[in-house]
């Protein structure tokens, strides 16, 4: 369970700053997360659909259809509620790394998933 | 019901918006259940449903294969479940909370039917418990005959044919015969032959029904059948015995008491008084004073259980016997000698009803019939079983339920009984509620009837009137137990006024023999009588006094109040139409018809107090004409404004 949590925490982060770049549709959202280094953010599309829903209950993003291409797709992109809570939990998730690199506690990898800015 | 539709027409506008997007079918149902197993409203199953099929044709259009798509989609149930619970969290807090209380509205509606239908059950198989046993009851309040042996026997004897049977028909119509020509005797020779003929027949009818006098206590069985009392049960049925003695398991309590010697007293007291009148004409005052005696005590009879039927039967015999003898007075008062004229004064003297233990009878009644239409919970509580009310009702309406084709008992009636008992338990008030309420009514009835003052007692008893007829719907279907019967409470206050004009009538004639002249006024009538006349009906009815054309005349001031004498009010008088004076009548009975003057009453008999308790109510225009009907003359009686017309013989 508190993995799930810490999962979930990190999956909703992740939606957010996939989706700072742009507005996004769901099967890109999942590509996205799914090109990420290791296995950690590959939620799937069962994990990635009722997130969007929740950050979207939340207000931290926000949707709308658009058919006027081939395919309908359903674009999300951050709200300002979102843009605020991706700059506060990236802050707060640069120190928790921070913290864990001090205690030795290190990714396995030469850089963390992301790139924070 | 309801939500299965809704699924249903939800779930097919989903397959429709998937197969829009025309996806291999093993992605369609993958999409189909996610988005069914989500349970979410119609327009949030179709977002759902868009959204995955924008999805997997994403994926298809990048090159992956359906079943590789599927196989990351991931679990459906838990995904399901995932969706559902973020896209709740998208709705409004309103919407939630109109989601919530509907969603707790039906459970709570199932959980009510459920509990509805499990209380029916319970209903549908309780029983009404039978601990009061109202027969038993009755039957202790009744007296025992003594070694004389039991009235109704006797009455058995006068009337029983060669079958033992009492053919009530061929009675009823030699009855009525005498009658009619009794009336018209003191008139007519030829009305006076034809009684004589009448009656002669009936002698010994009316020899063995004096006999009474010796048996004070009728004795009848309460429910009399061949089993137990044969004679009794076959004179009064024969082979059509009621419904309830023909089925032992049908007990309907004190509704199968159906009092069928009332008819048999009051015609035998018809029979009683046809021949006193002819006594009276004959000069048989002996026979005369036999005849009263023998209608009071069968008078008595007819009350002695106590129902109020009865007891209203006994006030009818008695206001009988009263009249006959005002009527013999009035027209044969020489025929009386003056021991007669003593003796008769005792039995009027004796001439009353307490009505107030018939209240008690009825009660009893309602107790009994509310022991079978309700539980019992053994503290005097219980509710309204309504299978079992419907029950007795048919039995109380039409007798043996079961000989009716269908209704209340055939598959409908069980399956509307079943379905309404638990309603019908809770809407009607409970069996302490009611009992409450019908003790309170029948003892205040009981105070009323028990009231010295007349006219506080008319106000009481209009007061209960009202209040009953207001609570009506409130303690329905009791309240068809339980009529006004205020009417009937006021009725031996009538009987007192019957009395006194009686006892009036045989103390102006004791008066006139001692004194050799009429009394100057009521006072020195009463102080003669030995006690007061005339105050049984009120002040509406107050008597007054006066000497007309040389005969008394006590008659009342009416509802109008107005002191007229007995005159009928002239706007009510058809001119066209003879006045009669009636007081110009001789001592022989003849009648003066045609002269003019004021319409007047001779006797006492003018006051009559069976006019409505409400004083205030219209007199029906027909009741106050004087008009000519044959050889007979209609007089306005004015305490009967709104009752029967009297209809006296007129002469040639």
């Amino acid at each position: 369970m508190a993995e799930d949590q810490f999962i979930r925490g990190a999956g909703m982060l992740a939606v957010l700053k996939v989706l700072e770049g742009g507005e996004l549709y769901g099967y890109a959202i999942v590509e996205a997360l799914g090109r990420t280094k290791g296995e950690a953010l590959h939620l799937g599309q069962s994990t990635v659909y009722p997130m969007l829903y929740n950050l979207e209950a939340k207000g931290l993003i926000r949707s709308r259809w658009d058919e006027s291409g081939a395919r309908p797709r359903k674009y999300y992109s951050l709200t300002k509620a979102g843009k605020t809570r991706l700059a506060d939990d990236s802050v707060q998730w640069r120190e928790i790394t921070r913290a864990m690199a001090s205690l030795g506690l290190e990714w396995s990898g030469a850089r963390p998933a992301f790139a924070f800015a | 019901m309801l939500g299965i539709l809704i699924r249903r027409r939800t779930a097919r506008a989903v397959r429709a918006r998937i197969a829009e997007a025309e996806l291999p079918a093993r992605i369609a149902v993958c999409i189909e259940s996610v988005t069914r197993a989500t349970r979410l409203r119609r327009d949030e199953q179709l977002d759902v449903a868009a959204e995955l099929a924008s999805h997997f044709r994403e994926g298809l259009a990048a090159g992956r294969g359906a079943d590789e798509l599927v196989r990351d989609f991931g679990e459906v149930k838990r995904s399901a479940r995932e969706i559902r619970r973020a896209a709740i969290a998208k709705r409004g807090a309103v919407d939630r909370a109109v989601g919530a209380v509907a969603l707790w509205s039906s459970r709570g509606l199932v959980a009510v039917l459920v509990w509805y239908f499990a209380w029916a059950t319970v209903l549908h198989f309780r029983q009404p418990t039978i601990s009061f046993d109202g027969i038993a009851a009755i039957e202790s309040m009744r007296a025992k005959p003594g070694p004389e042996g039991r009235a109704v026997d006797l009455y058995i004897a006068a009337f029983a044919d060669s079958t033992g049977r009492f053919d009530s028909d061929e009675f009823g119509n030699d009855l009525l015969a005498a009658e009619n020509a009794i009336e018209r005797a003191g008139y007519d020779a030829a009305s006076l032959e034809e009684a004589r003929a009448r009656l002669a027949p009936l002698a010994a009818r009316i020899a063995t029904l004096r006999g009474v006098r010796e048996r004070p206590v009728l004795a009848m069985p309460l429910r009399p059948t061949r089993g137990t009392e044969p004679a009794v049960s076959d004179f009064f049925w024969g082979d059509d015995q009621p419904d309830a003695f023909r089925d032992a398991t049908l007990d309907t309590g004190l509704l199968g008491v159906l009092l069928p010697q009332l008819a048999l007293l009051r015609s035998s007291g018809r029979l009683l008084a046809t021949d006193a009148a002819l006594a009276a004409i004959d000069g048989r005052c002996a026979d005369f004073l036999a005849d009263i005696e023998a209608m009071l005590t069968a008078s008595a009879h007819a009350g002695e259980d106590n129902f109020l039927i009865g007891r209203l039967v006994e006030c009818a015999m008695r206001t009988m016997a009263a009249r006959t003898v005002v009527s013999a007075i009035e027209n044969h008062a020489e025929a009386f000698d003056d021991a007669t004229l003593v003796a008769l004064r005792r039995l009027l003297d004796r001439n009353a009803v307490d009505i107030g233990p018939s209240f008690d009878a009825e009660s009893m009644f309602v107790r009994d019939v509310l022991q079978r239409i309700y539980t019992d919970d053994g503290d005097g509580d219980g509710v309204l079983l309504a299978s079992a009310a419907l029950r007795w009702t048919q039995l109380a309406v039409v007798g043996d339920g079961r000989a009716m084709g269908g209704g209340l008992f055939d598959g409908d009636g069980v399956a509307a009984t079943f379905v309404l008992s638990p309603a019908a338990a809770m809407i009607a008030p409970s069996r302490a509620e009611v009992s409450a309420h019908l003790a309170q009514h029948y003892a205040r009835l009981r105070a009323a009837s028990a009231m010295e003052d007349a006219d506080a007692a008319r106000a009481e008893l209009t007061t209960i009137d009202r209040e009953l007829e207001e609570r009506n719907s409130e303690f329905y279907p009791i309240s068809m137990l339980v009529p006004a019967m205020s009417r009937a409470a006021f009725v031996p206050r009538a009987l007192r006024a019957e009395t006194d004009a009686a006892i009036a009538a045989v103390e102006l004639e004791r008066f006139r023999r001692a004194e050799a002249r009429w009394p100057r006024d009521l006072a020195e009538l009463e102080r003669f009588a030995g006690r007061a006349l005339g105050g049984a009906g009120g002040s509406a009815f107050a008597w007054r006094y006066a000497v007309v054309d040389g005969r008394p005349l006590l008659y009342d001031a009416g509802i109008d109040l107005i002191d007229d004498r007995a005159h009928g009010p002239a706007e009510h008088r058809p001119e066209s139409e003879p006045l009669v004076a009636l007081s110009a009548v001789a001592g022989d009975g003849a009648l003066a018809v045609g002269a003019s003057g004021p319409v007047t009453m001779r006797s006492a008999a003018s006051i009559a107090f069976d006019s409505p308790l409400r004083p205030g109510c219209a007199m029906p225009r027909e009741a106050s004409t004087l008009s000519r009907d044959g050889d007979t003359i209609r007089v306005w009686w004015k305490s009967r404004a709104c009752g029967p017309s009297r209809v006296v013989p007129a002469c040639e």
